[in-house]
């Protein structure tokens, strides 16, 4: 499916952050870490995009979701 | 054998450092009766990423402490009841912590980069209206606001919104604004 269109077929080989760097700690109060990891609306960046491993990913999304719970990130943001 | 828990509370930011204390006391009460205190982290008036009961900035305030898992049930049921505190969350950090071996530190962090980091991000506002003479990390509250007096004219301009409200955060945001 992705090689018929041409945009599609580029698929960067990003390595995991967070696996590279083992003191790179994914803490849901560290707003500016995670701050790179949402997008301009506010969403979570996919891992395709991020380059994240699963298990960091899966950690990410975990940190994200707390720190919206606490105002240190928004749910969502408008206009963007 | 006790488990590790840290929990970060937000409050409102119009509150004097006498609440701030009261509501700490209360969970140091709790904590104290079979857990240990590790510490409090006082992170200060933030920026909050979206609004909470219409403020839009409160103060943070972080706990790290030992326990069993009825004091934190009875540690948020007191944060819940309190008219105070708008969001709170305990992390389950570890178990079967020996509550020998860690130490008790209590501290402040005015130079956290997260006031700043949150004030780039979200853009600095007019200021909510604050009369809190807290006692910790706005150390600078009390002085500041006799200067703000003065300098309240000048900054009227620059300072857009809420004409009513009180002078010391709209200070403080305005010299933030300025560095930038």
């Amino acid at each position: 499916m992705g090689e018929k269109v041409f945009g599609r077929g580029f698929r960067r080989r990003k390595v995991c952050r967070f696996c590279a760097e083992s003191e790179l700690m994914l803490d849901y109060k560290d707003g500016n870490l995670l701050r790179q990891y949402i997008s301009e609306r506010g969403k979570i960046v996919p891992r395709r995009i991020s380059g994240n491993c699963a298990k960091h990913q899966r950690a990410l999304s975990l940190a994200v979701k707390r720190a919206r719970i606490l105002a240190i990130l928004p749910f969502t943001i408008t206009g963007a | 054998m006790l488990t590790e828990y840290e929990t970060t509370l937000v409050l409102r930011p119009n509150i004097g450092g006498d609440a701030i204390e009261a509501t700490l006391d209360k969970m140091r009460g709790v904590i104290a009766d079979g857990g240990k205190l590790l510490a409090i982290d006082h992170w200060g008036k933030i920026r909050l990423a979206y609004e909470i009961d219409e403020h839009t900035r409160g103060v943070y305030i972080h706990t790290h402490f030992l326990g069993a898992g009825q004091m934190v049930a009875e540690i948020e049921r007191n944060l819940r009841l309190s008219e105070d505190v708008l969001r709170y969350l305990t992390v389950r950090l570890a178990d079967g912590v020996d509550p020998g071996g860690r130490e008790a530190v209590e501290y402040e962090r005015p130079e956290y980069d997260a006031a700043a980091a949150a004030e780039e991000a979200w853009g600095a506002d007019g200021g909510e209206g604050v009369e809190a003479a807290g006692t910790n990390a706005d150390g600078q509250e009390a002085p500041a606001k006799a200067e703000a007096a003065k300098d309240e004219p000048a900054k009227a301009e620059a300072a857009k919104d809420e004409p009513a409200e009180a002078e010391a955060a709209k200070d403080e945001s305005a010299d933030k604004a300025e560095k930038e």
